[in-house]
Parts: C-alpha cells; sequence; structure tokens
C-alpha cells in the first residue's frame, strides 16, 4: 500500500513540476516589478492557470473517451503544437524578465508581456494537466474498488507539497537580490524552453517529418537513465537524453547558440527605454 | 519461440502485399506489461495496439520510440510507428515507476 501511495505521490509531482516552475517563477517575479508591470501581469497568470485547468478536463475527457480525436499521428501533432506553442510563449516571457531585471529599465508596462505570462501558464497547466486529470481520476476511482485511500492521501500529500514548493519560491525571491532572481528565473526558462522544443522535434521525428540523422551516439543510461525516476524528471525539465541522436545535439546546440547570441545583443544595448 | 517469429515473419510479407501493417499488441496490467518483449521488423512501418487491462491508468512512454500515451482503464488504442533502427528499443509504464520496462527488438527481416 505505502509503495502504491508514494508512486503516485511521485507521479502527480512529476507531472505538475513543470506547471508549478512556471507559475510559481513568474508569480514571484511579476511581485517585484514595476506596478504598472504587475496589474496586468498578475491578472494575466491566474486567468492562464483557470483556463489552463478547464483545458486540462477538456484534454482528460478526449484521452478518456473512446473518440479518435486524439488517437494516432493526431496526438504526435496535438503535443507538437502545444510544446512548439509553449517554447515560443516561453522565450518570450523569459527575455521580457531579463528586461526587467536590467538596472534603470523601468519605463512603460509591456502589456503584450502581460498577455504572454497568460497564455504561458494556460500552456504550462493543461500541457501535463490532462494526462495528470485521468491519472487521479484512474487511480481515484480505480475500477475494482470503491474510492482509493492512499490514492487521496498521496494526492493531497501532492497538493501539498506543491504549495509549499510555491511558497518557498516567492520566499527567496525576496531573500535574494531582484536582478540575481530574475536572471535566475530567466536562465530556468531558457532551459525549460530548450526541452519543450526538442520535445516538439521527437514528435515530428515520430511522425517521419524529421530524420534523427544518426543512431545513438552514446549511452549514459548508467549514469543517468532518461527513463529512470530521477533521470525521466531531469530529462523532462531540461532535454536531458541518455541515448542522444545527432538531431539531438543539432537542435540543442543550436538553440542554445542562437540564446546566447541574442543575450549578447542585449548587452550591447543602452538600456534605454 | 524462433518458429513462431518465422512464421510471423511470414505472415507480416504476405500482409505488406495488402498493404497492411503489421500489428503487435501490449498489454497492460496495473504495471506488468505482456510481453515483455516484442519482435519487430526493422524500418517498416508497424502499429501497436495497447491494452490496459488493469484497473489504474497507465502511460506508455519511450524517449527512444518518442511516444508517449495515456490510457485509461479498460481501453484499448494504438500506436503507429514510423520506422525504427534496428536493435533494442525499451519502453515502460510512466504511471507505475519501479515496474520492470520492457523492449521492443527491431529485425532485419532476412534480406
Amino acid at each position: 500500500v505505502s509503495k502504491e501511495l508514494f508512486q503516485i505521490f511521485f507521479v502527480v509531482l512529476r507531472e505538475s513540476m513543470e506547471a508549478l516552475f512556471v507559475v510559481s517563477m513568474l508569480n514571484a517575479c511579476i511581485g517585484r516589478m514595476p506596478r504598472g508591470d504587475r496589474a496586468y501581469a498578475r491578472w494575466s497568470l491566474w486567468t492562464g492557470v483557470a483556463a489552463g485547468i478547464a483545458l486540462s478536463a477538456a484534454i482528460a475527457y478526449a484521452l478518456m473517451s473512446v473518440s479518435e480525436l486524439l488517437d494516432g499521428d493526431g496526438l504526435d501533432y496535438f503535443q507538437c503544437g502545444m510544446m512548439l506553442a509553449a517554447a515560443l510563449m516561453m522565450l518570450q516571457t523569459a527575455f521580457w524578465i531579463g528586461r526587467r531585471a536590467l538596472p534603470r529599465v523601468l519605463g512603460e508596462p509591456e502589456k503584450g508581456a502581460a498577455v504572454t505570462v497568460g497564455v504561458l501558464c494556460a500552456l504550462a497547466v493543461a500541457r501535463e494537466g490532462g494526462e495528470t486529470a485521468v491519472f487521479m481520476y484512474g487511480v481515484l476511482l480505480a475500477a475494482d474498488k470503491a474510492i482509493n485511500l492512499s490514492a487521496l492521501i498521496a494526492a493531497a500529500m501532492a497538493f501539498l507539497t506543491s504549495v509549499a514548493l510555491f511558497a518557498l519560491v516567492q520566499l527567496s525571491s525576496r531573500a535574494i537580490a531582484r536582478a540575481l532572481f530574475f536572471r535566475i528565473c530567466e536562465f530556468v526558462f531558457f532551459v525549460i524552453a530548450g526541452s519543450l522544443l526538442l520535445g516538439a522535434i521527437d514528435r515530428l521525428i515520430a511522425l517521419g517529418l524529421v530524420p534523427t540523422l544518426s543512431p545513438p551516439l552514446w549511452d549514459t543510461s548508467r549514469i543517468l537513465d532518461d527513463h529512470g525516476w530521477i533521470g525521466g524528471l531531469v530529462s523532462s525539465l531540461t532535454g536531458y537524453r541518455s541515448r542522444p541522436e545527432l538531431i539531438v545535439l543539432l537542435v540543442l546546440g543550436l538553440y542554445w547558440s542562437a540564446i546566447i547570441g541574442l543575450l549578447r545583443v542585449r548587452s550591447h544595448q543602452p538600456a534605454t527605454r | 519461440m524462433r518458429l513462431g517469429a518465422a512464421l510471423l515473419f511470414a505472415s507480416l510479407a504476405a500482409a505488406a502485399c495488402a498493404d497492411d501493417m503489421p500489428e503487435f499488441r501490449l498489454t497492460f496490467r496495473d504495471g506488468a506489461i505482456v510481453p515483455l518483449e516484442t519482435r519487430v521488423p526493422a524500418n517498416r512501418r508497424f502499429k501497436l495496439v495497447l491494452v490496459n487491462e488493469g484497473g489504474s491508468p497507465v502511460e506508455f512512454e519511450s524517449t527512444e520510440l518518442r511516444k508517449e500515451k495515456v490510457v485509461a482503464p479498460k481501453v484499448t488504442t494504438s500506436l503507429v510507428i514510423r520506422r525504427l533502427d534496428a536493435g533494442e528499443h525499451v519502453f515502460f509504464d510512466d504511471f507505475h515507476p519501479g515496474a520492470p520496462q520492457a523492449r521492443i527488438v527491431a529485425e532485419d527481416a532476412g534480406q
């Protein structure tokens, strides 16, 4: 029983990790932004979360229904679209936070950025939310039992842990310098966006639209297996692969080169506006 | 087992003429996967039929196969794999961490 409880706790927490990072870090950043930015962005963030929860329910319904909507290739296209959109929104938000970290840049509020924040939160919640909902529905109302008590306890524990992590991020944002905290968030968002981009490319490979270019080049699954408990979590957040093909290295290499290039350009620009 | 595989490949060849994908059935039951090893033809399109016979939801997942699919209890669904390099490809039930992983072994159909 306790093994099942821990499994459920771990799965729920793992599935909600990305959304948790995004929402807690964004909320903390917004709390330390100039008043003009704060008003729009905070409203947009929580509206986005609510929309994401509604979207999760719709996705869960589609996954559980017998309809062919999310069957076969449809599912790959859907996952690919969600990941690409989330990666783009994440990048835009990361650059916005980075701009706001610069000293003396306290100009006009960026309303566009606030909209992006809302869409990003909706996508972050909905992307894994639908699957988590199917999971919770399934374990709570397991076919042969009435209501699964250990599942209920595990879900409550996962929820409390999420709330605690959220609070921890809010507290640490107050404890360290604003610019440093913004830089950390910006970096975390770059990492997650890279992982999402790679995930989208993975779907395109599965659809036969992009080649892998090579067999796996090396195998680090003995050190950290991307199918394992920890490796799976690391892989979903960072794009780590224990058996990467050439395409994986190319995508991540080009992505990080582009990010570093864009950051260079920004650091040479005068901090006006 | 070998004979079974040979017969299977013979039927696959026949199926190919009919322009049909070979189908392979994978059964999930609360963390257990049957069979733990499935032999499929390399570099060819095939279909995996996922059957969840258990009382809890499962998630077919594999970074190598680049597939991720949730299957609710008592539901049957399917995945199409475009092509696989010859060799072993691991997949697992992501909703039952710690349960044994299973393999899909892609083989060149004796050219």
